[in-house]
């Protein structure tokens, strides 16, 4: 996927652990190992707000986007 | 909302097992019956009407061709029923295990919606076939007349729509899951 999620950067700026984080957000350590892993789909703005909030960050510090390369090449 | 236990899933599972088991003998049977009076050279063909298949009521055939023709068109009219039957068991026992809906759920209800389908408008092609032959009295009671857009062509349609909601319900589902 183009968007790169750069969760675990933040987390380790601010020495956070995931369990840490999935208490102080409030879901599930799975889904948020799945955010982590980027094999989700969608992002709830909720769930945003409560991660940013969290980690004291922005929410364009937690993506990235990177252009694919094309594979016709 | 109607609910299935596991108890009347299984118990459904069971009675369309049977109902598969006696359908695939009786096809048997009317298939043997059929090759023997065949071979007898009696090429009387069993009726089939709006109250199902009537073996007492019979047309003989005009000639080998067309009983043959009649024959063919006929097991496959009634092995297309069965594997109708035979699709619904398996959506049962998807239901059964997984306990929700998954993608062979409407892939299972598009082939339904599919046979049927393809059913309508062999039935319409039995009928014609049978209405070809001399049918003597019989033309008192019964009539026909091909249809293009037959009931049961309807009710596929029908189908054929359900299972594309059901596509999309799997679609949403699948986004919602992968939504943290």
């Amino acid at each position: 996927m183009a968007i790169i999620i750069r969760l675990d950067r933040v987390m380790a700026d601010r020495k956070m652990s995931l369990t840490e984080l999935s208490q102080q957000v409030g879901i599930t350590l799975a889904n948020l190992s799945n955010l982590k892993t980027g094999k989700v789909s969608a992002v709830r703005l909720g769930t945003m707000e409560a991660i940013c909030k969290a980690l004291d960050c922005q929410p364009g510090d937690l993506f990235e986007y990177q252009e694919e390369e094309s594979s016709h090449d | 909302m109607l609910q299935l236990s596991d108890k009347g899933l299984r118990q459904l599972v069971i009675v369309f097992t049977i109902s598969l088991l006696l359908g695939g003998l009786a096809i048997l049977g009317l298939g043997i019956h059929l090759i023997v009076m065949g071979v007898q050279g009696t090429y009387s063909l069993p009726l089939v009407l709006f109250e199902g298949l009537q073996l007492a009521i019979s047309v003989q055939a005009s000639s080998l061709g067309s009983y043959v023709l009649y024959c063919l068109l006929l097991i496959a009219c009634l092995t297309l029923g069965l594997l109708m039957l035979f699709l619904v068991r398996s959506m049962l026992i998807s239901l059964e295990r997984e306990k929700a809906f998954t993608q062979s759920l409407p892939l299972s209800i598009k082939r339904i919606a599919y046979l049927m389908l393809v059913l309508a408008y062999a039935r319409q092609l039995l009928f014609l076939l049978a209405f070809q032959q001399e049918l003597g009295k019989l033309t008192e009671f019964v009539s026909f007349r091909f249809q293009l857009l037959p009931t049961l062509a309807v009710y596929a349609l029908v189908v054929l729509v359900f299972s594309q909601l059901f596509s999309y319900g799997l679609i949403l589902q699948r986004e919602y899951e992968q939504t943290v």
